[in-house]
């Protein structure tokens, strides 16, 4: 990705940031499991799979090949990635195992390795019917 | 945390950041070994934050732990990692997937007890 203009790669930056402030505000709807981190998880992980599809198919010229791999890095780079995070799965597992809540420690990873690749999956299959 | 002005431009601030950081490791490193070296190196940074007494204003909170850490470390790029893994080797991306779950854990909860450690002496 080092051929994208330095303006592309700070778009990059700032659409994380955008991510980012989305999920703060996620993050504050908790339950017996941190479901807004889960949730921001999830969807951006959804987000990933139907840009990657929905952005495969446009990419016929050289010209093209530069516009749509700027694209994909502002939106599955910089949005999906700064809206989701790895750091405060980890954080929140932690602190249900140190207070010895084995059940939500499991059932916190479980889902966020199980369902954010099938979001992945489901993104990619309906960005052809989203996107007629 | 109370949502303010001032928290959303640290939160923005270190998520650009945070954000910028990755890009750059990705680029160096590739796709795999990347995600690898953010995910755990920054749930050791997030762990670091929270054990640390000095991160824990909001402000700081915002900027280094929602922001940064938050920005640095994915989960969409694992998850789309695992997608793409799993085509190629089988369901057994899911023991490796599962093996970097539980070093992020790890390594959060070191650089959590170290940096809690520090603080009491």
């Amino acid at each position: 990705m080092s051929y994208l203009s330095p303006w592309i790669i700070l778009l990059v930056g700032v659409a994380g940031g955008v991510g980012a402030v989305l999920r703060l505000y996620a993050s504050r709807w908790n339950g017996k499991l941190p479901w807004g981190i889960f949730s921001v998880n999830v969807a951006a992980s959804f987000v990933v799979g139907f840009a990657a599809n929905a952005f495969a198919g446009n990419q016929d010229a050289e010209a093209d090949l530069v516009l749509w791999a700027s694209i994909g890095a502002l939106v599955v780079v910089g949005f999906a990635g700064g809206l989701s995070t790895f750091s405060s799965y980890a954080a929140q597992t932690v602190e249900f195992l140190r207070k010895r809540q084995i059940a939500r420690a499991v059932i916190n990873t479980a889902l966020n390795l199980l369902i954010t690749p099938l979001a992945v999956w489901c993104g990619a299959l309906l960005s052809p019917a989203l996107l007629k | 945390m109370k949502i303010t002005l001032r928290i959303i431009w640290l939160t923005f601030m270190g998520g650009t950041l945070g954000t910028l950081a990755r890009f750059v490791i990705g680029d160096f490193t590739g796709q795999l070994l990347g995600l690898v070296l953010v995910n755990t190196i920054g749930a050791a940074a997030l762990g670091w934050f929270n054990g640390d007494k000095r991160f824990d204003t909001p402000e700081q909170k915002a900027f280094w732990a929602v922001g940064l850490a938050g920005g640095f470390t994915t989960m969409s790029g694992l998850a789309s990692a695992i997608v793409t893994w799993q085509q190629l080797i089988g369901w057994q991306v899911f023991g490796m997937a599962l093996a970097l779950f539980i070093s992020g854990l790890a390594s959060y909860y070191l650089a959590f007890s170290v940096a809690q450690e520090r603080g009491s002496k």
